[in-house]
């Protein structure tokens, strides 16, 4: 019985995108802010009713648990975004209320993408998803890089778009369903099919081998666009990759769990030596998302000893370090425009000390350096890899983030000890500045008190 | 005269996707080209649906194909708005000049 209840979340964001398209006519500051409240709203509402909202359906509980958990992830990730894009579009003198629309449209498709049992669904959210993506890729339209990110993502995603739908095809011939949960007894040609719908995901949350379009991607587009790829579209698409590997059992199915491991072991590595040799910042950061995709590769693989709750944490803390690094960057300008070098970094403490240290605890934590959460959260994951029986990866893993650890030492030690080249200029955004001293805090301050975040991860998987 | 089964339908369905997917690596030389096999993958995926659906005698699959419809024109119609901004930029729509972004 299908029942309209269940869409509140989603019809909820469709009103709130029809608000914004009337309200964009007369007054674009407002519709902007208005997303805000708006967002706020949703996720208030997740929080007390997400549950009963799927309370008449037939998924398990576990299932509801994680629909409910990402759906309020994703709006807050939204709130912060919508507070931090302002001062940078304006810079670049990109601010139209078209912009928060793209976003809507793209976490809309994220939120069906999340909670679909089918792949009809799934398709048309990952679509809609992408669509948006793509064109906030190439928002800049003065600029070349960015139209020709936008370029790539396109022709790149729509095959990997195209692969999806074959492989859904093939599926449904063998199967004669589309429902995600009622798929069994695979054949050969299913089994190629699900991998192709595999290599789709994996494109989607930019996996090695198939990243090729990350670093390209991630350097042409206006900052804030890269920080909106590398959070929340990924985290959906990851949750969804999640889901097809548990409702699927593809750990039973031999040759695709090979392809994960593989895949997951390629991430791992790529990650760190393609890092190694950046000299801009974003670049580097693709690489390092791409690492730390191969981690939550690991966290999906081992979800059996313990439970959703590691890829959790894991994404959470990601989450929190992504939006606080970028909220540095998109805070700091060189004199002639954006900053992009990561040289341009050097002696970024006698510029501005709050930057400089919330910079130290980031880059810390995605080392996986212990006080700070980024350790315990990839603890957790080798923890549950080991126990689950996955040693090799997890020794893979282990060396990837020594290696990794080169680099972002680097970055620190040019912070603080290197003489600056460039002067950088602090833009003095305040709500910029109040999101990565707060994701500092969270990052640093969850050694001494974890309670919240464990709970908060731990009490809705029981 | 032998009778057509569903596996001629999917060897067709194969063949026209490996047709577009080489002519998405092969070509070297115009954008248009890239939408035109981005076009013909999704046409591939679509006959494989009709065809599944008629021979499963399901009508999930045909519904699933007027989907993939709509979404291929809005993917048509986005693609072809970034080429038209990344042609008002660069003056030509050759593939071999996106190089802009590298190592």
């Amino acid at each position: 019985m299908v029942n309209l209840y269940q869409f509140i979340p989603e019809i909820f964001i469709l009103s709130l995108i029809l608000i914004t398209l009337c309200f964009g006519l007369f007054n674009k500051d407002r519709a902007v802010s208005l997303n805000t409240l708006g967002f706020i709203l949703l996720s208030i509402l997740l929080l007390n009713y997400g549950k009963e909202f799927y309370s008449s359906t037939q998924i398990s509980l576990n299932t509801i648990n994680l629909f409910v958990l990402s759906k309020i992830i994703l709006s807050i990730g939204s709130i912060v975004f919508i507070l931090l894009l302002k001062r940078p579009l304006k810079n670049e003198n990109l601010y139209r209320y078209e912009y928060v629309l793209f976003l809507l449209f793209a976490i809309l498709g994220s939120f069906v993408l999340i909670s679909s049992n089918n792949f009809l669904t799934a398709f048309i959210g990952l679509e809609l998803q992408s669509l948006s993506l793509y064109l906030m890729a190439a928002f800049n339209t003065k600029n070349l890089s960015s139209n020709e990110a936008g370029i790539k993502y396109f022709s790149l995603g729509a095959l990997s778009s195209g692969f999806l739908l074959f492989g859904i095809s093939m599926i449904y011939y063998d199967t004669g369903s589309f429902n995600i949960q009622y798929l069994d007894n695979f054949t050969a040609i299913s089994e190629i099919g699900l991998s192709l719908v595999l290599i789709s995901l994996f494109f989607k949350v930019s996996a090695a081998p198939f990243h090729i379009w990350t670093p390209d991607v991630y350097e042409g587009s206006p900052t804030i666009s890269t920080l909106f790829f590398a959070t929340l579209p990924k985290f959906a698409s990851l949750i969804f990759l999640f889901r097809v590997y548990q409702e699927l059992n593809i750990f039973e199915i031999k040759s695709l769990n090979y392809i994960f491991q593989m895949v997951c072991a390629i991430s791992l590595l790529v990650g760190v030596y393609g890092a190694i040799t950046q000299k801009v910042i974003k670049r580097l950061l693709a690489f390092s998302s791409i690492n730390h995709i191969g981690f939550m590769l690991l966290g999906i693989m081992s979800y059996q000893f313990m439970s959703e709750g590691t890829l959790f944490f894991y994404l959470i803390i990601y989450l929190i370090t992504t939006f606080g690094i970028f909220a540095v960057l998109l805070n700091l300008r060189t004199v002639d425009g954006e900053f992009t070098k990561i040289s341009q970094l050097n002696g970024l403490r006698f510029t501005s000390n709050s930057k400089s240290i919330s910079m130290l605890v980031f880059f810390f934590s995605l080392a996986g350096i212990p006080p700070f959460a980024g350790f315990f959260a990839k603890f957790f994951i080798l923890s549950a890899s080991i126990n689950d029986g996955f040693i090799l990866l997890s020794i893979i893993a282990v060396l990837s983030s020594v290696i990794a650890a080169f680099y972002y030492l680097t970055i620190i030690k040019n912070m603080f000890f290197n003489k600056s080249e460039i002067e950088l200029l602090d833009d003095n955004n305040k709500t910029g500045k109040v999101i990565f001293i707060s994701s500092g805090l969270i990052i640093t301050l969850f050694f001494i008190y974890p309670d919240p975040l464990i709970n908060l991860v731990d009490n809705l998987f029981k | 005269m032998t009778s057509l089964t569903y596996n001629h339908f999917f060897i067709l369905s194969l063949i026209v996707f490996i047709i577009g997917c080489f002519g998405l690596f092969l070509n070297r030389r115009n954008m248009i080209l890239i939408l035109m096999c981005i076009e013909i993958i999704l046409l591939a995926a679509n006959i494989n649906f009709v065809s599944a659906s008629v021979f499963l005698n399901d009508i999930n699959g045909q519904v699933f194909s007027i989907f993939i419809l709509t979404i291929a024109a809005a993917e048509a119609a986005i693609g072809l708005a970034i080429l038209v901004i990344y042609f008002r930029n660069k003056g030509e729509i050759d593939i071999t000049q996106i190089n802009q972004l590298k190592d």
